[in-house]
């Protein structure tokens, strides 16, 4: 019986909805934006892919190809490393903009990320920027609520709804004959777009990369089904208990602003409120304060770090007790252990700067994410970017891994010139002939294999979005069950 | 006459009546509420940042600049001192405070970028660049540091809650001008009385645009003045008075939109659904094709692209022979003669200076073909920034807060010539190793920002607020005139 009554509301909804135009054509334009910057996004981080791995080969071949030189010089030469892009970065392209993407390897620290696409842009990126999480996150949920808001105010202002009433139709059929023909259409529209996407991927990656990307977007599919669950939900419990069809509307208006355009931006404030980042001068400032109290203290405790000056009394000094002429002439590890104390000095005193800077990036997040208790976009938009491998901490992931390889070949080197540096392995500089010079070649530098990084798995990345998972839960939950009591409990007139 | 007083009369009367109306609801007292609390959020907020900006700007001179100098200063005056009293003697040696090489290599100096000078209002996209470069052998950006996510979202300063904040106010105090009257018939009541639709709704907007037109006045014009804007330097009245200019414009587009709506005789749902829609098309969904057309139409290449470049061109010009790469610095230099007397450091970094040049040089066509897809994509934005005054809008406050790309393209300028005084103060030192002494460390050049003269922002900005200044009119007038065929009953 309640079947039946269900697939009949069901039908007239969707028959009414149909011929209306308004639908057609805002369900057209939001799949049509959606379609698009699905294409788009996907050139995009096909073209970015290629590009960096054809940049990574040809680093690749210079590292290898810069013939015979000191060690140091070839720390110094370095090697460029890029974020690789997940597949779903074209659903989500995240905080990638904005906190760049390449950045260069080498001797005596870490380099910050440089050349963040947002910076080749216009002002205008700042309105927003067309991706699929976008419109997944901020239209969807309004096209939502214009087809729903009327579901019972609207049937109730026209003295409907206590006809259908008094045909026996229970409120609660009602109100899923009303979903079922009103948005589970636009959300089965969403699936041929979604499956479009997957075979892309699977043409163009191959099957080992689909199976490995399929989880994942389960996973995101799930998270905005419920992210689109609470926002009928909550639709079908204003439409029940406004009293006017103008005061529903007002009050959905008035959520979605908030959630969607006011709540980020006012929870991001707040969050660098409570755990305030030092500013980029600051922390620039800080690392060099730390570095020359370091090297300060070293003067005291050994005079190892004199003046420029006094490093030349020294040298010279050095020079006349050896007995040579040139620094390069020194005996090995001499000069060279210097190179990779150093090295660890900086090591250290940049990794505790760094990580308070990124602890404090972390924290502001982690406030950011429990902003998703009153506005549940604050929750799916970091579950999204964590899923496309997209969120600062996938960033700070790679930069880490990054970090680690460079410490390996930095301080590798510095060991071999330390080892190695010696009388016999010394040959002419190819410049000036009388110089002896450490020089080895290509059997050196191949024995460094390229850098290869490993994106964190699922599971870390849902270990990581834990809160937002479970205020997503919340909502749904808490918004399904009011839901269902104002739908049951709904006035007739 | 007598018809324009008594008209003036009845608009006052209407005026009266609706305040009446309207002071009895609750609405109008929550948006002003809500209002009062969004400016006072967003200033208290950008000037928080513009202040904590220039702390740490003023932190950093001192470190990296007052400090090194006084040091440097110290250390060269007391060799002097020496010097003078025949305890040490001077030597050609190629090292220490008195080589000129030693300064400009290990203690660059800076070219900083100032907050602009209403960026307290309009954090604008001062946010995502270098604020300061350090100018030695190189110029090289001090790369931000901030939390990306923060960058993606924004931040919620006055621009912010003009642009999108103001005109959500004014629609919901306007999306039910006449509709609800027409619907109970009061309407078709106060038309049989001697009063013409047109000025029954002139009454009415009157009213809701002067409730948020002197709000706007008096809570924004407060929060400006406690913002810590440097009111003392040049023109910033005049860029405030600009900037207040193009918001009302633009609130009044969105009350003339209102009007516009609200004559086409929907009931009050439809009205707030249709506004809603107008507002999410002009203020989201236009601004944010327009930024896709513009990547679409004038794509940028990924930055892997220069990265790749730099190198191998770095590596080319490494291996270019030393005198070739110095008699092309000679010829491009006439000012160091060729065969010059030069200790041989000297000499040998005429070749490093020389490597720089070319490499310089060569990346300039590779460095174009992102700054030239950016400028065209700033020449679509501005031929078709028409379509949203949202975006008019922003252009106009970026441009009038000094935040924008352009002001910041202005300090690059500075910055290059900054670096050019550098190298002529220091390379003719560097390559003759002449002794760097105490008045050469007081002639050090420094780096000063000269601010954008005033004509250029006006010329910036004043095409899009002429737009929005038209736009505005037009719809309003549309708007009016559209209600002549205003369905009284229903």
């Amino acid at each position: 019986m309640s079947k039946h009554v269900i697939l009949k509301i069901a039908r007239k909804e969707f028959v009414e909805l149909r011929r209306d135009g308004r639908f057609v054509w805002s369900t057209s334009i939001v799949l049509v934006l959606l379609a698009a910057s699905l294409v788009v996004g996907w050139r995009n981080s096909h073209e970015v892919e290629r590009q960096q791995s054809a940049v990574l080969k040809n680093e690749r071949f210079r590292w290898l190809g810069q013939g015979n030189q000191n060690p140091h010089s070839a720390a110094h030469y370095g090697t460029y490393v890029f974020k690789p892009q997940l597949p779903l970065s074209a659903v989500d392209s995240g905080v990638d903009a904005y906190s760049g993407i390449a950045t260069r390897l080498e001797a005596h620290g870490r380099n910050i990320f440089q050349f963040k696409p947002a910076e080749d842009s216009t002002a205008v990126r700042r309105f927003g920027e067309l991706t699929a999480g976008v419109t997944l996150q901020v239209l969807i949920p309004l096209l939502l609520i214009i087809l729903l808001y009327t579901a019972f105010v609207g049937e109730r202002e026209q003295g409907t709804l206590r006809q259908v009433v008094s045909l026996g139709v229970r409120k609660q059929d009602l109100a899923i004959g009303k979903l079922l023909g009103t948005a589970v259409p636009l959300i089965l529209l969403l699936v041929p777009v979604a499956l479009g996407g997957v075979i892309a991927l699977w043409l163009n990656s191959g099957t080992e990369t689909l199976e490995k990307t399929l989880p994942r977007i389960g996973l995101m599919t799930l998270a905005y089904l419920l992210y689109f669950a609470i926002f009928v939900c909550l639709t079908l419990i204003v439409s029940a208990r406004a009293k006017t069809s103008r005061q529903a509307v007002v009050v959905l208006l008035a959520f979605w602003f908030v959630n969607c355009l006011a709540a980020s931006q006012v929870t991001s404030d707040l969050a660098r409120r409570v755990y305030p980042a030092p500013s980029t001068l600051a922390f620039a400032a800080s690392i060099r304060a730390d570095t020359q109290h370091e090297n300060e203290a070293l003067k005291i405790a050994d005079k190892q770090q004199p003046s420029e000056q006094e490093r030349i009394n020294r040298l010279n000094e050095k020079l006349r007790q050896y007995g040579v002429l040139n620094e390069s002439e020194l005996p090995a590890n001499a000069k060279t252990i210097g190179l990779a104390e150093g090295e660890q000095r900086s090591i250290e005193i940049q990794d505790k700067h760094f990580s308070g800077l990124f602890d404090a990036y972390e924290n502001q997040n982690k406030i950011y994410r429990l902003g998703g208790v009153v506005a549940p976009m604050l929750a799916v938009q970091p579950l999204s970017q964590g899923l496309a491998g997209t969120d600062f901490a996938q960033h700070r992931h790679f930069f880490d891994a990054a970090e680690d390889y460079r410490r390996y070949l930095v301080q590798s080197l510095n060991w071999d010139l330390a080892v190695n540096d010696t009388e016999a392995n010394r040959r002419p500089h190819p410049l000036s002939p009388t110089l002896m010079w450490y020089q080895p070649g290509e059997e050196l530098w191949s024995r460094f294999a390229p850098f290869e990084y490993v994106a964190p798995d699922m599971a870390w990345v849902l270990k990581n979005n834990l809160t937002s998972i479970v205020i997503l839960l919340l909502w749904f939950g808490a918004a399904i069950t009011l839901a269902y009591f104002s739908v049951t409990n709904v006035r007739v007139d | 006459m007598s018809e324009l007083i008594k008209n003036k009369k009845i608009l006052a009367h209407i005026v009266r009546c609706e305040w009446r109306q309207l002071k009895a609801e609750r609405l109008v007292w929550l948006i002003l509420i809500l209002f009062a609390v969004a400016i006072a959020y967003a200033v208290f907020n950008g000037r928080q940042i513009v202040r904590d900006r220039k702390e740490s700007l003023q932190a950093y001179i001192n470190l990296r600049e007052e400090e090194p100098l006084t040091r440097y200063r110290k250390d060269v005056a007391e060799f002097e001192q020496k010097l003078a009293n025949n305890e040490v003697k001077e030597e050609r040696v190629a090292a220490g405070v008195r080589h000129a090489y030693t300064f400009s290599t290990f203690n660059p100096l800076s070219a900083i970028r100032p907050p602009g000078p209403l960026a307290q209002l309009t954090i604008g996209l001062s946010d995502l660049y270098p604020l300061t470069f350090t100018v030695g052998r190189e110029a090289k950006p001090t790369e931000q540091t901030e939390n990306p996510l923060i960058l993606l979202v924004g931040r919620f300063d006055l621009a912010y809650v003009m642009i999108y904040l103001l005109p959500l106010l004014i629609l919901a105090l306007s999306f039910n001008l006449t509709a609800s009257e027409k619907e109970s018939g009061t309407l078709s009541l106060l038309l049989s009385q001697s009063l013409s639709l047109q000025t029954l709704i002139t009454g009415k907007i009157a009213l809701r645009a002067f409730l948020i037109f002197s709000a706007l006045l008096i809570f924004a014009g407060t929060g400006a003045a406690l913002s810590g804007i440097d009111f003392q330097a040049l023109n910033t009245f005049a860029r405030l008075i600009l900037w207040f200019v193009a918001v009302f414009f633009y609130g009044g587009f969105w009350f003339g939109l209102a009007i516009l709506v609200n004559a086409l005789g929907y009931n009050t749902r439809t009205n707030a659904l249709v506004l809603a829609v107008c507002w999410l098309t002009l203020i989201v969904l236009i601004p944010t094709l327009l930024s896709f057309a513009a990547t679409i139409i004038y794509p940028i290449p990924p930055r892997a692209e220069l990265i790749d470049a730099q190198r191998t061109i770095t590596d080319k010009v490494g291996k270019q022979p030393a005198d070739e790469l110095r008699n092309q610095f000679f010829a491009n230099h006439p000012e160091f003669p060729p065969n010059g007397d030069y200790p041989p450091t000297g000499y040998a970094r005429i070749v490093l200076e020389a490597r720089r040049e070319e490499i310089k040089r060569r990346l300039e066509p590779i460095e174009k073909r992102y700054s030239e897809p950016l400028a065209k994509q700033q020449k679509f934005i501005n031929a078709t920034q028409v379509l949203s005054p949202a975006v008019l809008l922003q252009q106009t406050l970026y441009a009038l807060a000094g935040t924008d790309r352009a002001r910041y393209e202005h300090f690059l300028r500075q910055r290059d010539d900054y670096h050019k005084t550098w190298n002529a103060f220091f390379n003719p030192k560097i390559f003759d190793e002449t002794p760097f002494t105490s008045v050469d460390y007081e002639n050090i050049p420094r780096f000063a920002f000269a601010e954008e003269s005033f004509g250029v922002v006006i010329k910036r900005s004043i095409v899009p607020i002429a737009l929005l200044v038209c736009l505005s009119i037009a719809v309003g007038f549309i708007g009016l005139y559209k209600y002549k065929n205003y369905p009284v009953i229903n």
